[in-house]
């Protein structure tokens, strides 16, 4: 039996015998500390689990490069090999590795009968600690598997798709090349940016030979820029009427190409986070959605595996940054969501404020802006799976402080930020550099692992909080049950069955998005039996008043369109501290069946994302 | 199947190559020897195609290649000849008019229509017929530019119209659960009276919606209750109910229809659309092929859409891309109250306005040279037609050679202004689209699922909207087609429905003539297309000139002109920003750029010879030269030396 499958039995003429055999304790294994020959630098964090459990021990006070992550990865795969299962789902444009770790106990039942939650980042290349979150929930999981019941639990009943990076390329180029914090947030396939018909011809250069990409100035009597009144490491606007001093002339580069213009075509120069099927719109009108959707390497093996996971039941994506806990639509056109999702997306947003402090619940084209194509959008809009986006880290949480504004570049409470709990490492300071059209200038700024990722050293926390929050997603995906079966003898030899599916958590088993668009299969109740025949059968809408639906062609699998919704409306509902229910459906699924002769009946409760829950009926 | 791809092998080897396709395939293909003989013999299959295409491209390797330019679902090759003379100018640089049929894989005269024109083009040599023509001098044509020739994109649904039993499958093989039972292609059609083909079922049922029709009870019409007619029949497809649901035929083989797999409109959540946008291989390999060659200035399909055979009236309505749409309503006002900087622009959805004329002038060519009457037939949302010029801003044309048969009656042959379908239902338009009309009388499995995914096979209406023009299909099976157009109506017991008869018309039966009838048609096509050829954008140097300033100082001036008739971008080709700008670049040697750019852009140059000067001033020695390179990929390139 599966351990998500609560198996009921019940006998003729007698009340029912239920047994759950699902969650079994699983053996907690010796825990053997193994020294993993981990190339992890410099660096001083704590571990989450005392030192002596550690299995694998991966430091979250720092940014891995593709490399680093690989090898992570792997060295996760080995320790685990009952639970993990790392393959690569196919390859950038550059050729790397689409690294794709499965957390699933087979022991627990089959993968595809379990609700799945998709786990990615980094879609954008430079939005790196994205990758970390990844990383630490598999780590996380893994090490407290047989440790804390809860995770345990949780682990044995779902499956975890996890794809730290959606995006190796950008990824590795803005560890390894020339980036501020918000370049190389493109794929690599080279793109003619400035329709000159060459590509990646004009990109960033390194004036000074130091590995960083800084602003460039330049003195200049007519400048309308001037070094900042509140600290003079930093440029602003002159105001009106006042002298400024200085040019900016924008990020450190040459004109390659002699056209005239700097840095105009780098790396890339598309967004793989436009280029997914659902609401998708050319490149006129939106920047970056790329030839066709799905036209990128990468976005295709994803998009070949999804699709192949109908068992997928939840999607959370990371990037950064704002501190959001953004949802759909990603377009004001594209309507609202239907209002029973909006309800059940509104109850697990709101947790995750509480859980992600200084993040805020927020819908894509609202609060933010608009989205065609975004990734969000194809697993909801597209799939009907309640997906989210969560931009990480905050500028709040420099100083805890709930008002302080977005820090990018020139922010005076930033540079002091660095002066005391960083030790001016993160600002260069302005240092004179020769630039074959600008002639003399000074370059300075920001280094790249400023502003959108947050110092090594907060890196951690923020890993657990927003790994907390997708495992309480995950626990909430639809777990069906069925809960009760009853036998009841008529005239002639009949008799006439009646079974109770439900739904433990807060999602429904089939989206009303998905029932809007017939996305995927319907729910099944089935009755499978050799010795018994099924003369009709249907789904009780009211017990009460004994209203049957009749099911006219093959009762004895009855579709059941809309699934099965959160059983207790407005009660705990599994849902840890909480209240459940919310989604306005019905609830719990009753079906009845009138058949004769004599033997056993399976009855199976079947759910692309809910599970299999089946139960056992003897007429004697 | 092998998937080797042509492009990097020579010639002879890929012949070779094909030949063992051939003869892979001699047996797989035959002509539904049981079905009724609609003349579709004559029609090329595709092992023909596959060595008609090898031998004249064989014999004429200075003026064509063969490549191969994906495979199939089913493993059958997709080919692409490509005519032009090879000389120094690279086929690819050169302006290109990409000719394709069969993205509807059903519609069989455009595969005809595009040998012709590739054994045209490379037998042709005498220039008397092309004077006669009032075609431009060919020779030059051959040298200019390129044009590429797709002969037939979607071969496994072709295919099957080469077999028994004929059905109205319009879809390729992809299983597709369309009742979502989680089982495919589980219930399709039965060709229960062994006809060889699929034709309907009728059932007397008082609780159908179809009634005799007046003046000949072989058709039926939807009953009006308020007009007080009482159905007299209910309709379904031939067929039983495979898997006992209740539905006949309602997740039959496949499939995706290959013309709404396209991104323009394309609707996500009707399973004869595929899983997401270019999705099949098919589609992929053209949309592939297209991009990767931009120097396509217009493209031509064949197929049942059809916008220049009553040319495009206006901006909305019948002809040309379509305005319709399932998406065109709901993106009014899309953006307007998101925040600024992001998603402010909307989608185009009707030609623009400077643009019309172009396609108005292409489409009266195209009826002054073909003599072709009939109807526009808008092309269906997510058409491979409408994206080439929705999203890449290029003139997109469609022709489906054929029209039906000469009308009997008098009627209006215009589609009036305005009288468009119903936008969330474009295709819904039987008795007014040649092209929609051949799977109408059973439209069980196409059509039926347009409503929704999984929504059982609509009542086919042998009658419906248009009773007069099933009379008149009826006289056209009765006259032309010796009454196999038709299949009579004859008693049937069915296991489920009881006492039924089956009969009506024939797939495809207005969609397909007999290839005889395609024949004649052909030589004007091929003119027309060369024509077309004629039109195409056409950049070079107009003039240079030097002017002395003294002290070794020169101004260089150049006018670049367009000799084509088409502008070197649409108007919508620029919205899209997918249009490369002309360059026009000056390379000095020892000579040095005084002021400006070196390299200067015309984002768009009108044809008919409008032109665009240019100059710079520069220092140098007198006696010594300068390079101009003019590059439009749309419109060629050229280089001219200037002496100083
Ligand atoms: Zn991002």
């Amino acid at each position: 039996m599966k351990t998500n499958s609560t198996v009921l039995r019940a006998n003729a003429l007698s009340s029912v015998d239920s047994s759950n055999q699902g969650n079994s304790p699983m053996s907690i294994g010796i825990r053997i500390f193994l020294l993993l020959a981990l190339i992890v630098p410099h660096s001083t964090g704590q571990p989450a689990v005392a030192a002596d459990r550690v299995k694998v021990p991966l430091r979250f006070d720092h940014f891995y490069d593709f490399e680093e992550l690989t090898s992570a990865l792997h060295s996760l795969a080995e320790a685990y090999p009952q639970l993990l299962d790392l393959a690569s789902i196919g390859k950038s444009f550059e050729g790397r590795d689409m690294w794709l770790m499965t957390i699933h106990n087979p022991k627990t039942g089959p993968e595809m009968e379990k609700a799945a939650m998709w786990i990615d980042g980094n879609i954008h290349g430079n939005e790196v600690q994205a990758s970390e979150v990844c990383l630490y929930t598999i780590w996380y999981l893994m090490e407290n598997y047989g440790r804390i019941e809860e995770i345990t639990r949780i682990v044995d009943e779902r499956v975890f798709y996890v794809l730290p990076s959606q995006n190796p390329d950008g990824r590795a180029h803005w560890f390894n090349a020339l980036n501020t914090s918000s370049s190389s947030r493109s794929g690599k396939k080279p793109t003619d940016n400035d329709g000159d018909g060459l590509f990646d011809e004009d990109g960033y250069d390194d004036l000074d030979g130091d590995g960083e990409l800084l602003m460039m100035r330049r003195k200049n009597v007519d400048g309308r820029w001037r070094p900042s009144h509140d600290d003079p490491r930093l440029m602003e606007r002159a105001p009106a009427g006042e002298p400024g001093g200085y040019d900016i002339l924008g990020y450190e580069g040459i004109d390659n190409d002699g056209d005239g213009r700097i840095n105009e075509d780098g790396p890339g120069g598309y967004d793989l986070n436009r280029n997914w099927p659902s609401d998708w719109e050319p490149e006129y009108i939106q920047f970056g959605a790329s030839e066709y959707p799905l036209c990128h390497p990468e976005s295709k093996s994803i998009s070949r595996f999804i699709l192949a996971h109908p068992n997928i039941a939840g999607v959370q994506s990371y990037h950064n940054t704002g501190g959001m806990i953004l949802r759909g639509p990603g377009s004001q056109s594209f309507g609202s969501y239907p209002r029973q999702d909006a309800a059940v997306y509104d109850l697990l947003g709101e947790k995750g404020e509480k859980i992600l402090p200084y993040y805020k619940y927020m819908i894509i084209w609202k609060d933010l802006y608009t989205v065609y194509g975004g990734f969000v959008n194809w697993t909801y809009e597209g799939l009907g799976i309640f997906s989210f986006t969560n931009e990480l880290f905050s500028s709040k949480k420099y100083y805890h402080d709930k008002n302080a504004e977005r820090s990018r570049g020139g922010n005076t409470e930033r540079l002091k930020f660095d002066d005391w709990l960083e030790f001016g490492h993160q600002y260069v300071e302005w240092k004179p550099a020769t630039h074959p059209t600008y002639g003399d200038i000074e370059l300075g700024g920001w280094r790249r692992e400023t502003g959108r990722v947050p110092p090594v050293w907060m890196l951690q926390e923020e890993c657990h909080r927003n790994f907390a929050f997708t495992v309480l997603h995950a626990d909430q995906m639809p777990l069906v049950s069925v809960r009760e079966i009853t036998v009841k003898s008529l005239d002639q030899g009949v008799h006439e069955i009646t079974a109770t599916v439900e739904n433990t958590r807060l999602i429904p088993s089939v989206s009303a998005r998905a029932r809007e668009k017939r996305i995927g299969l319907p729910d099944f109740f089935s009755i499978e039996s050799l010795d018994l025949k099924v003369l009709s059968g249907g789904i009780l809408t009211s017990k009460d008043f004994n209203r049957l639906n009749v099911v006219e062609y093959r009762p004895e699998r009855i579709a059941i369109e809309g699934g099965v919704s959160s059983a207790k409306a407005g009660g705990g509902g599994g849902f840890r501290g909480g209240r459940g229910g919310g989604s306005g459906s019905s609830g719990p699924v009753t079906v009845r069946w009138y058949v004769t002769g004599k033997g056993t009946a399976t009855l199976r409760y079947e759910s692309q994302k809910g599970g299999v829950s089946t139960g056992i009926v003897t007429i004697k | 199947m092998s998937r080797l791809s042509f492009s990097n092998l020579p010639l002879r080897t890929a012949v070779l190559f094909l030949f063992l396709v051939v003869a892979t395939w001699s047996s797989s293909s035959r002509i539904h020897a049981q079905a009724k003989d609609l003349g579709w013999s004559g029609y090329t299959s595709s092992d023909e195609l596959n060595s008609t295409l090898a031998e004249i491209v064989q014999q004429n390797a200075d003026r064509a290649r063969l490549r191969q330019i994906g495979t199939s679902g089913e493993g059958r090759p997709l080919w692409m000849v490509e005519i032009g003379r090879r000389d120094r100018r690279n086929p690819d640089e050169r302006p290109a008019l990409l000719v394709v049929a069969g993205v509807d894989g059903t519609h069989l005269p455009g595969t005809e229509a595009c040998l012709s024109l590739i054994k045209n083009a490379l037998t042709r040599n005498d220039p008397a017929q092309e004077e006669e023509s009032g075609s431009p001098d060919f020779s030059t044509l051959l040298s200019k530019n390129t044009l590429y020739v797709i002969p037939r994109i979607n071969p496994d649904v072709t295919e099957h119209l080469f077999r028994w039993p004929l059905s109205d499958r319009k879809t390729n093989t992809r299983p597709v659960d369309n009742d979502r039972d989680g089982t495919t292609d589980e219930d399709g059609p039965e060709d229960l009276n062994g006809d060889g083909v699929i034709t309907s079922m009728r059932k007397r049922d008082p609780a159908g919606s179809e009634m005799a029709h007046e003046k000949d009870p072989r058709l039926h019409k939807k009953s009006s209750q308020t007009k007080g007619e009482v159905s007299t029949y209910k309709i379904y497809p031939e067929g039983i109910d495979n898997d006992g649901d209740g539905e006949i035929n309602e997740d039959g083989p496949g499939g995706v229809e290959l013309n709404r797999n396209f991104p323009f409109q394309y609707d996500l959540h009707d399973p004869a659309t595929g899983p997401h946008q270019i999705s099949e291989p098919e589609s992929r390999a053209l949309a592939d092929f297209f991009l990767s060659h931009r120097n396509i200035a217009a493209v031509l399909v064949y197929g049942p859409e059809d916008n220049l055979v009553a040319g495009t009236k206006s901006t909305r309505g019948s002809g040309g891309p379509s305005s319709g749409g399932p998406r065109a309503g709901t993106r009014a006002g899309r953006g307007e109250a998101a925040r600024s900087g992001f998603g402010g622009r909307q989608p185009v959805t009707s030609i623009a306005a400077d643009d019309l004329p172009y396609f108005t002038y292409m489409a009266e060519k195209y009826q002054e040279i073909t003599k072709a009457t009939g109807k526009s037939v808008p092309s269906p949302a997510g058409s491979f037609l409408n994206w080439v010029y929705y999203h890449y801003g290029i003139p997109g044309l469609g022709a489906s050679i054929w029209s039906g048969p000469p009308k009997k009656t008098e009627e209006p042959d215009e589609v009036k202004e305005g009288d468009s379908p119903d936008p969330k239902e474009p295709e819904a338009r039987p008795g007014r689209q040649e092209g929609e009309r051949g799977d109408r009388e059973f439209g069980g499995r196409g059509r039926g699922r347009r409503g929704g995914r999984g929504a059982p096979p609509m009542p086919p209406s042998a009658g419906g909207d248009s009773p007069d023009e099933d009379q008149q299909w009826l006289a056209y099976s009765t006259d032309r087609l010796l009454g196999e157009g038709f299949v009579d109506w004859s008693p049937y017991d069915h296991p489920t429905l009881g006492e039924v008869e089956i009969g009506g018309f024939v797939p495809f039966l207005r969609l397909n003539p007999p290839a005889d009838d395609i024949t004649p048609l052909l030589d004007s096509q091929v003119r027309f297309v060369w024509t077309l050829m004629g039109l195409l954008p056409n950049v070079s140097v107009e003039k240079t000139d030097v002017v002395e300033k003294g002290s070794g100082l020169f101004e260089v001036n150049v006018t670049v002109r367009n000799n084509g008739y088409l502008p070197t971008a649409l108007r919508h080709g620029l919205a899209t920003r997918q249009m490369r700008p002309i360059q026009v670049e000056l390379l000095l040697g020892e000579q040095k750029l005084l002021a400006g750019d070196a390299k200067r852009r015309i984002d768009r140059l009108e044809g008919s010879g409008k032109t665009s000067d240019h100059s710079w001033l520069i220092q140098g020695k007198k006696g010594s030269s300068v390079l101009i390179k003019v590059t439009s990929r749309k419109g060629g390139s050229s280089r001219v030396e200037v002496r100083l």
